[in-house]
């Protein structure tokens, strides 16, 4: 399989999630913030940021070949104050590692198989992701809670990400 | 049983859910299968420029972006009343064929294949794709991660990116391929009709081989009786792009044959008021509730509906599988439910093998691959067989091409009915006096993964699936049992 061939220190910001489906576009929006920040401001940082609506297998594919990735996405859980930030290892999630029930994997099912085929997958992986209301109404934009947080998950990022 | 505790997953909102409930003895009354649906996409794409729509369509979700596109595309030619040049066609049916080969190896390994491999009541940790390597071997799983990479390659070469494609215009494709685009394509392409029969030999050797498992398939357990539904070519072959719409009764006899642009005629969509998500249903058969048989208008697409509805396969390879199923499962329509996964793996080779047929074409890397829109936009549909069963676009513009109306039907609708029905059957043979394991738990959501449903509205937002809760209560109304997903 063709892997571009990288930098040792390549790193990636990879935002998830659908930029027309309200809330669930948080993920993208971060990561077009980043990329406008390390552009005004000429910061020095070797990085690529991607956006992207995928999951498992194709999820993967963007991960190949980096020594480093940050993950950012949107989660909804019971009782979650919405914009809160939350932050995880791959490891986190690997409690859910089982038979996915709809059409492909979830990202630590997609990590560990990446691992037992000797993919050369990131060593270190950051999940964000932020607390959403609504991910299930087709309109542009966030609501103002998330869209508050995304300036700060923007600069958390950029933190995050050694010059 | 106990519940399966994993926090923090178990606290997600946004799932699947299968409830069954129970009578006095202990037996099953009633199930239902729902999911949360996605609002206001239709809306959303009304007022916009139609042509966007090509580009907007397949942000419905992650899963099946490529159909999405094609329809629409399909759709825009027809509401411009344009016929793309031939290599347009060859084109965008190459794309289409990878986009099918991609999605049939997923499906395979990382969902159907756990359940047969290591069998029904394994631990949910091993049931996945892990376990099936485990079981297989590392050199399969190594084949499936590049073909899987091969069919993304070839998407991308016509597509523009290897996920939401940008390259379908009314009228044709914005860029055509090179020679040597074309050798590549040809090259992953015929590797692929390789792996296609390789997948094949697995799902023999692991399943067929096993009398259990072939009398699971055929059983009562995984058995409804409906009309069946899919694109036929001008032979009666099954084709995933293009072709007219016909449907079967359950004994295979032609019920109809139709165009795409007159599906209003035959399809009927109706509200349940338990759920969001709407079914559809042989209009001029009618709705009798969840039923099954001559007189309910239920039918099912996909694999399986495909299988019933063609004459025979348009390749040689898949063909002779075609006559294996048809010899094995004793005759040309099929109604056993887990057969959609042997279906799904005979369209896997089909797909590769039409894929080399069409990129051998000498046309195909021809620079005639657009015809520009001339005459006043209308009225549109269009059709294409998804991965998993017949999706439609319908679109209506004003003169200047400003959309006024949108209707979509997709796959999972049309299987809706169906998939709630084979869940119940399932549960109803399974559990009896109360008595539930997680095995039997899985054993009925086997009836629903066969379909392949698309429920990728949460494939989004972390954990990279929408997760699938399974409630069961007593007669009283009282939760017995939650298994989570």
């Amino acid at each position: 399989m063709a892997v571009a061939i990288r930098e040792n220190n390549a790193q990636v910001v990879i935002g998830l999630g659908n930029p027309i489906l309200s809330d669930d576009g948080v993920g993208i929006f971060v990561a077009r913030r980043v990329k406008e920040e390390l552009t005004s401001r000429r910061l020095p940082v070797p990085v690529d940021v991607v956006e992207a609506s995928l999951a498992g297998f194709n999820l993967l594919d963007l991960l190949l070949g980096y020594q480093r990735a940050i993950i950012v996405d949107s989660i909804k859980t019971k009782g979650g104050t919405v914009g809160d930030i939350y932050q995880f290892s791959p490891e986190a999630l690997a409690q859910t590692v089982r038979l996915a029930s709809v059409h492909d994997l979830n990202l630590a099912t997609a990590l560990k198989f990446g691992k037992m085929m000797d993919m050369p997958l990131p060593g270190d992986i950051t999940i964000y992701a932020v607390e959403v209301n609504d991910n299930t109404t087709f309109h542009e934009g966030c609501c103002p809670e998330v869209e508050r947080v995304i300036p700060r998950l923007a600069e958390m990022v950029l933190a995050a990400l050694p010059n | 049983m106990q519940r399966i505790t994993i926090d923090p997953i178990t606290r997600l909102e946004g799932h699947g859910k299968i409830e069954i409930f129970l009578d006095a003895a202990g037996d099953v009354a009633n199930a239902y299968f729902q999911v949360p649906e996605l609002r206001g996409f239709e809306k959303f794409c009304e007022g916009r420029p139609a042509e966007e729509l090509a580009r907007i369509v397949p942000r419905i979700c992650g899963v099946c972006p490529e159909a999405h596109h094609l329809a629409s595309v399909k759709a825009l030619d027809a509401l411009w009343q344009v016929e793309p040049p031939f290599t347009a066609k060859l084109l965008r049916e190459i794309l289409y064929c990878a986009h099918f080969i991609h999605s049939h190896i997923a499906h395979f390994y990382a969902l159907a294949a756990p359940d047969f491999v290591l069998g029904p009541d394994a631990r949910p940790e091993e049931r996945n794709i892990l376990g099936v390597v485990g079981k297989v071997g590392l050199e399969v799983g190594g084949e499936v991660i590049k073909h899987r990479a091969f069919a993304q390659d070839i998407q991308r070469i016509i597509g523009g990116k290897a996920t939401h494609p940008v390259t379908g215009i009314p009228g044709g494709m914005s860029k055509g391929i090179t020679a040597e685009e074309q050798a590549e394509i040809l090259a992953k392409g015929k590797s692929c009709v390789e792996f296609g029969r390789l997948s094949l030999k697995i799902f023999e050797d692991v399943v067929l081989q096993n009398k259990a498992y072939v009398d699971l398939i055929v059983g009562d357990v995984y058995k409804i009786n409906t009309y069946s539904m899919g694109l036929v070519d001008a032979n009666g072959h099954m084709n995933f792009y293009d072709g007219k719409i016909k449907v079967v009764d359950q004994e295979g006899k032609e019920f109809a044959v139709f165009e795409a642009k007159d599906y209003l005629e035959h399809l009927q969509e109706r509200v349940e008021p338990w759920t969001y998500l709407k079914f559809v249903f042989l209009k001029k058969v009618g709705w009798q509730g969840f039923t099954d048989g001559k007189d309910s208008g239920v039918f099912r697409v996909g694999p399986l509906a495909r299988f019933n509805v063609t004459r025979g396969m348009a390749t040689p390879l898949a063909q002779e599988a075609y006559e294996k199923m048809v010899a094995t499962l004793g005759g040309r329509v099929v109604q056993a439910t887990l057969a959609y996964h042997w279906a799904r793996l005979i369209e896997l080779l089909y797909a590769a093998e039409r894929l080399v047929e069409l990129a051998q074409d000498d046309m195909v890397a021809g620079p005639d691959f657009r015809v520009i829109p001339s005459a006043e936009p209308q009225e549109g549909v269009g059709v294409v067989e998804a991965p998993r069963g017949t999706l439609f676009h319908h679109y209506q513009s004003n003169t200047q091409g400003i959309t006024t109306k949108v209707n979509l039907i997709v796959a999972t609708t049309n299987n809706h009915a169906a998939i709630s029905m084979s869940v119940k059957r399932a549960a109803e043979k399974l559990i009896k006096k109360g008595e539930v394991s997680q095995g039997l738990l899985n054993m009925v959501e086997m009836a629903f993964r066969a379909y392949d449903p698309c429920l990728s509205c949460a494939t989004h937002s972390l954990p990279g699936q929408m997760p699938l809760e399974i409630k069961i209560f007593d007669h009283e109304g009282e939760l017995k049992e939650r298994l989570w997903r």
